[in-house]
């Protein structure tokens, strides 16, 4: 077919017209929602799941107010040791409380728990949150929109089959709560990282220790091997899959995507493990 | 009859005051309190007494004057807002460095240093960044950068376990505390007061060293110190909450972190064009920030994006900007019947205005009869035309309900209304803090303005 004729001044004065005042149709190399490519959620927390917990040092860090102060090396170092901790700390409280039940491990420590709607926007989602000194709050609203989405076989593959995000959720402020009760014991909160601001030096706790040493709790209490950052994705994605995807192209940074990581099946031995078909609401 | 016309203008303004509170538009409440008022202005002259029309000269059109009815209409629906373009555009511009500020990374750099330096002690960290975001909060505009600059500092405040409600609180309050500098605000409501060729010595030079450096100094120390009493008998919280990222940017160079206080500097110090300020700092910062590094085209087409979405930021008040100055005409006409019902009763003395104002901040909230961002406009439409008051006074007046009563404590205001969904606080849990902040800030500043502004003179009054 024939291309339509063109004009000379689709050759002179366009470009011309193009360089001095711009293109119209430009509109800056941010990323909206609409250009955003999903996949299917199934795919997506296939990658997840199947990502050591190395791999989510950027994603962690990136939300930690000293991040720039950090070199790679201790972002890892930090990573693992923080990790460490949650995993010891969920071993001593399996061990005390003769559970593996976040909640009645809470109880045991003596939180209320309330179960709370809160209106959500996609911007920042909110799943949980722990009140000093004992209340812990449970989102209702995220977790009502992600048990649509671990209906899919994919997901449930992935996540494992008695994992619900009720569970992780409270294991995670369980671990807050401990921090809490023991300040002067647990490495999140004695260690200190020596951070040079010009002149200034002071030494200071890192937030991101809590949030990493919370995750490492939940996945050894509920023997879940992938890092439970995953269901920042999975939940933020049952309020807006773009948003959730966002999320994940800022984890999988430059790894293979959309299911063609070779994933073990890590999840589903932790589902036989865990064998539970209720979550932490009862 | 003057006196009926008075009282139907008056219950025409609690009306205004209603529908502005409700929430509905305040582009089609001004314009439509402008054809209200235009009429019972008019109408007036058809019922009022032979005595009164003669007595304002305002009221005079038609045979035996050189002025017609179709002029006056036109003073009001089309010379009004033709005359507040030179508002809009400063709003424009400033908005574009906003922008600017924030996609060379000056922001988030200025944010990340001072929260390196506050570590994790939650105290220092607020008193630093409630420092620095007042200071940068003088020369950036609008709901756009408030929420880029939200996205940075919100987390960092809860993530040190400072509650979601305090951490909300304490930033909207800095960037309402920085707002008194703003030299786009200061254009903005000093031309609610006078024509903005009027009285061309009460200028951001000569308002900052009289009044503006020891308003922000005085709502910067008021809110760091209310903070601290909230944290006080707060408790920490630790949330589990999934956002992006602020997206990874290079570190802006050091001598770029003084730019956005370089428009504010040089209008202040030079009475140097506002326009050409941002212009000058805006592309600086995109030349030392490495922002031009791409050819002749994208660059260009860079700068009209910074523009393009700054346009989008300021798009919530352009419409009511650009209808209000028809409500600023037309109350000239409403006002000799406003001084026949309230003159007598309206106090003329600037204490007792300061003191009125002071006690009666809580109608700044929700776009009430105090703020310049609601139907304060027609308060001060009413109080201008009925007692003489000099501009910089009537100025700081509603200046200190409009700043810190509407943008730093309203939730009426875009960016605290996205603030709020953004940190998932209750709203009234919001108001519990910014209310009290208000009243001290309000107080103290009403004092400030009573021994700095007033007693200035006839050459200082409105004319």
């Amino acid at each position: 077919m024939k291309e339509p004729k063109r004009r000379w001044s689709d050759s002179v004065i366009r470009p011309i017209k193009k360089t001095l005042l711009g293109d119209e149709s430009y509109h800056g190399l941010d990323l909206k929602p609409e250009d955003v490519v999903v996949a299917p959620i199934g795919e997506v927390m296939a990658d997840l799941c199947a990502l050591p917990w190395d791999a989510w040092c950027g994603y962690v860090f990136a939300r930690e107010p000293l991040n720039g102060k950090l070199s790679d090396v201790k972002r890892y170092k930090l990573m693992r040791r923080a990790r460490e901790c949650g995993i010891e700390w969920a071993q001593h409280c399996a061990e005390r409380f003769s559970t593996h039940s976040p909640r009645k491990i809470a109880e045991e420590l003596g939180a209320e728990i309330r179960f709370d709607k809160v209106p959500q926007g996609q911007d920042r989602v909110l799943f949980a949150e722990y009140v000093e000194p004992n209340s812990i709050f449970i989102y209702d609203d995220a977790l009502e929109k992600t048990r649509r989405l671990i209906g899919d076989d994919a997901v449930r593959r992935s996540i494992g089959k008695g994992v619900h995000p009720c569970d992780v959720l409270m294991a995670h402020e369980v671990f807050h709560l401990l921090e809490f009760q023991n300040k002067e014991k647990i490495w999140t909160q004695t260690y200190r990282e020596t951070i040079h601001v010009g002149p200034i030096t002071h030494r200071s706790s890192l937030v991101v220790l809590g949030e990493i040493a919370s995750m490492g709790f939940a996945s050894e209490l509920l023997d879940i091997e992938y890092n439970p950052y995953a269901f920042d994705i999975l939940m933020t994605w049952a309020y807006s899959p773009a948003a959730g995807m966002t999320l994940y192209d800022e984890v999988m940074g430059y790894h293979p995507r959309f299911g063609r990581i070779d994933k073990t099946t890590a999840g589903d031995s932790s589902a036989e493990a865990s064998g539970s078909t209720q979550d932490c609401k009862g | 009859m003057e006196i009926l016309i008075g009282m139907l203008l008056i219950a025409s303004f609690f009306v205004l005051a209603w529908y502005c509170i409700k929430g509905y538009s305040l582009m089609v409440g001004f314009i439509g309190i402008t054809v209200i008022w235009f009429a019972l202005s008019m109408l007036g002259t058809l019922i009022s007494s032979p005595e009164f029309i003669a007595s304002n000269p305002v009221l005079q059109f038609g045979e035996g004057t050189n002025v017609t009815f179709m002029g006056i209409f036109n003073e009001v629906f089309q010379g009004g807002p033709e005359g507040w373009g030179k508002i809009l555009i400063n709003f424009l511009f400033g908005a574009w460095f906003g922008r600017v500020l924030m996609d060379t990374g000056i922001a988030s750099t200025i944010i990340r240093k001072t929260v390196e330096l506050g570590g994790d002690k939650p105290m220092i960290t607020i008193i630093l960044l409630d420092i620095v975001t007042a200071v940068i909060f003088t020369a950036m505009t609008g709901a756009g950068p408030v929420m880029a600059v939200g996205v940075i500092v919100l987390p960092i405040l809860m993530s040190l376990g400072i509650p979601k409600a305090i951490a909300l609180f304490t930033f909207i309050a800095s960037v309402g505390a920085g707002s008194y500098l703003n030299p786009v605000f200061f254009a903005q409501y000093r031309a609610f007061v006078l024509d903005p060729d009027q009285l061309l010595d009460f200028n951001l030079g000569w308002f900052a060293n009289r009044w503006g450096y020891a308003a922000v100094i005085i709502a910067v120390v008021v809110s760091i110190v209310m903070t601290a009493i909230y944290l006080k008998s707060s408790k920490k919280s630790h949330a589990w909450a999934a956002q992006a990222a602020p997206q990874a940017q290079k570190d802006a160079p050091g001598y770029a972190l003084v730019l956005p206080i370089v428009p504010v500097i040089l209008n202040i110090a030079f009475e140097f064009s506002v326009i050409a300020g941002f212009l000058i700092a805006g592309f600086i910062a995109l030349a030392v920030c490495g922002k031009f590094n791409k050819g002749f085209r994208e660059n260009i087409q860079y700068v009209n994006k910074l523009m393009y979405d700054g346009t989008v930021d300021t798009a919530p008040l352009v419409g009511f900007i650009a209808c209000l100055p028809m409500f600023n005409t037309v109350a000239k006409y409403a006002s000799p019947y406003f001084s026949t019902v309230l003159g007598p009763v309206i106090p003329s003395s600037e204490l007792f205005i300061c003191i009125i104002f002071a006690i009666c901040m809580f109608f700044s909230l929700f776009r009430g009869p105090l703020t310049l961002v609601g139907c304060g406009a027609a308060t001060l439409g009413v109080l201008k035309n009925v007692a003489s008051f000099p501009a910089p006074f009537l100025y700081c007046v509603f200046a200190i309900p409009t700043i810190t009563g509407n943008l730093g404590s309203c939730i009426t205001q875009s960016w605290v209304a996205w603030g709020i969904s953004y940190t998932k606080t209750d709203s009234n849990d919001f108001l519990k803090l910014s209310v009290p902040n208000m009243y001290v800030i309000g107080v103290l500043l009403y004092v400030l303005t009573f021994f700095t502004m007033s007693g200035l003179g006839a050459e200082w009054f409105v004319q």
